[in-house]
């Protein structure tokens, strides 16, 4: 890598999960983490800005001892900032909330039907659809209402494997999943009928294990245990149409567990990578002709130690979008900062 | 922890990696162990560094204990070995009929941490792991 622009400094480190950490989230509208563990529990952290330089104090403020039977394996936010969803292996998906904005957080819902361990969750933009799916080779897309109420709207076992992730487009319902079958599928409503797979992505050689689209929904960036990311770009302005524009190789030696998209001046945004190999990768993507330019702006090898890294996620919070957040199988969850290099 | 050995101070090295999986039972003739069903052969153990591949022979090509086998394996390492090793375990290839299939299994670590909460299969895997 030519001479990196920025670094990945730590800021945080929030302890206390018991085993490995599969998941964190950050709360879209509050200052709060969330993360979740191999040892059942989910875990919520509240950071503040405390001096004017910018730095960020974490302190842990609830540890939720679920009653999931087995691991809890990833978690996400309605976009409200008051509902928390996590999957877990026992396959069984619990919705949370706090009463009041300011108690316990309680499980105001379990949503049951997953014959086995599910594997992602995921809000759609206005937090209306909840999307889960898992080893059942399933996707579920679920209708929210009032009073954590969930319908189910439609089960599609479009893929010949586990799926191991979903994710929505940021701007249509428009739902991507990631599988074990090397694929990535995406889903859309048909209002006369049922919700179907209309694009079938094939490129990858082994596990896709995490899928995310740009902020802009014109491109997605995918991860597999083919140690590649492959970026895609949508052909036409209703985004049914998908080709692949870049592969990027040589960036990760194991499996890359995770991928995410934030936005970035002046650029389509910064993706970050983390994987087996502990390290956390930050490019910059810029438009090109016909699909994108990636230049690698900064690198962390070890991000947990010795443990692999699982998940990597941008802080969504103006002025805080340089912010990450990993989980790791060192049980600990790591913040850091991707900031200029100095000198 | 950090130490380089399980106990002697010593370097790992490949015959420390065998040393720590040969006396596994087979999961089907559980009075004999992976080394005299040549299931595990020192040679077929590599490490480079913190790398370590090993790879196992299955007692038939169709050998539907393969996974167990292979799931034994990955947790006597998981226990003994510090945790800087990453670890990949393999079918030798050309032994059996779903090479790929069963080696995709036993290196998704996803598959494995939930195959570990199933009692069932965790009950068949401790009783390979008695010797």
């Amino acid at each position: 890598m030519t001479s990196p622009t920025h670094t990945i400094d730590p800021i945080a480190v929030l302890e206390g999960h018991d085993e490995r950490v599969w998941d964190v989230a950050w709360n879209p509208s509050e200052p709060l983490i969330a993360s979740c563990s191999q040892d059942k529990s989910i875990r919520i952290a509240s950071y503040a800005q405390t001096t004017a330089s910018g730095d960020l104090d974490f302190a842990n403020i609830a540890q939720i001892p679920t009653g999931h039977k087995r691991t809890v394996r990833a978690l996400a936010w309605a976009p409200s900032g008051k509902t928390l969803a996590a999957a877990s292996f026992d396959s069984t998906i619990s919705i949370w909330e706090r009463e009041d904005g300011d108690g316990e957080w309680e499980c105001s819902a379990t949503l049951e039907g997953h014959e086995t361990e599910v594997k992602g969750v995921a809000f759609n933009h206005e937090g209306t659809m909840l999307a889960t799916c898992g080893r059942d080779k399933s996707v579920w897309i679920w209708e929210v209402h009032p009073d954590s109420d969930f319908e189910c709207l439609s089960v599609l076992m479009e893929h010949a494997q586990d799926v191991k992730s979903v994710a929505w487009h940021p701007t249509h319902d428009i739902l991507a999943s990631a599988s074990y079958d090397d694929s990535i599928k995406l889903y859309i409503d048909d209002p006369s009928d049922d919700w179907f797979a209309f694009a079938t992505l094939t490129e990858h050689a082994s596990t896709v294990w995490d899928v995310c689209f740009s902020p802009c929904g014109r491109y997605m960036a995918s991860a597999s245990d083919d140690t590649t990311i492959r970026i895609w770009k949508a052909r036409d302005t209703k985004f049914h149409e998908w080709n692949c524009v870049k592969i990027i190789e040589g960036a990760h030696s194991r499996s890359i567990y995770s991928i995410a998209w934030t936005t970035a001046d002046g650029t389509l945004g910064w993706i970050a990578s983390a994987g087996g190999d502990g390290r956390v990768n930050v490019w910059a993507v810029t438009e090109v002709a016909e699909g994108v330019d990636v230049t690698l702006i900064a690198q962390r090898d070890e991000t947990h130690g010795v443990c692999d890294t699982n998940t990597v996620r941008w802080c969504p919070r103006p002025g805080k979008q340089n912010v990450l957040a990993t989980a790791g199988d060192d049980c600990a969850v790591r913040v850091w900062g991707v900031v200029p290099s100095t000198g | 922890e950090d130490d380089d050995a399980p106990g002697d101070g010593e370097p790992i090295d490949e015959h420390e990696i065998f040393d720590l999986v040969r006396s596994i039972s087979d999961p089907e003739h559980t009075s004999l162990t992976l080394e005299q069903l040549h299931v595990v052969n020192a040679e077929d153990i590599l490490l480079d560094g913190n790398n370590l591949l090993l790879e196992f022979t299955p007692t038939v090509p169709h050998c539907g204990m393969s996974t167990l086998i292979g799931l034994s394996i990955r947790v006597r390492l998981l226990r003994s070995l510090p945790q800087r090793f990453k670890v990949d375990i393999k079918v030798k290839p050309g032994t059996h009929s779903s090479e790929l299939s069963v080696n995709r299994q036993l290196n998704d670590k996803e598959r494995v941490a939930a195959a570990l909460e199933n009692e069932a299969i965790v009950d068949v895997v401790e009783r390979c792991l008695v010797t």
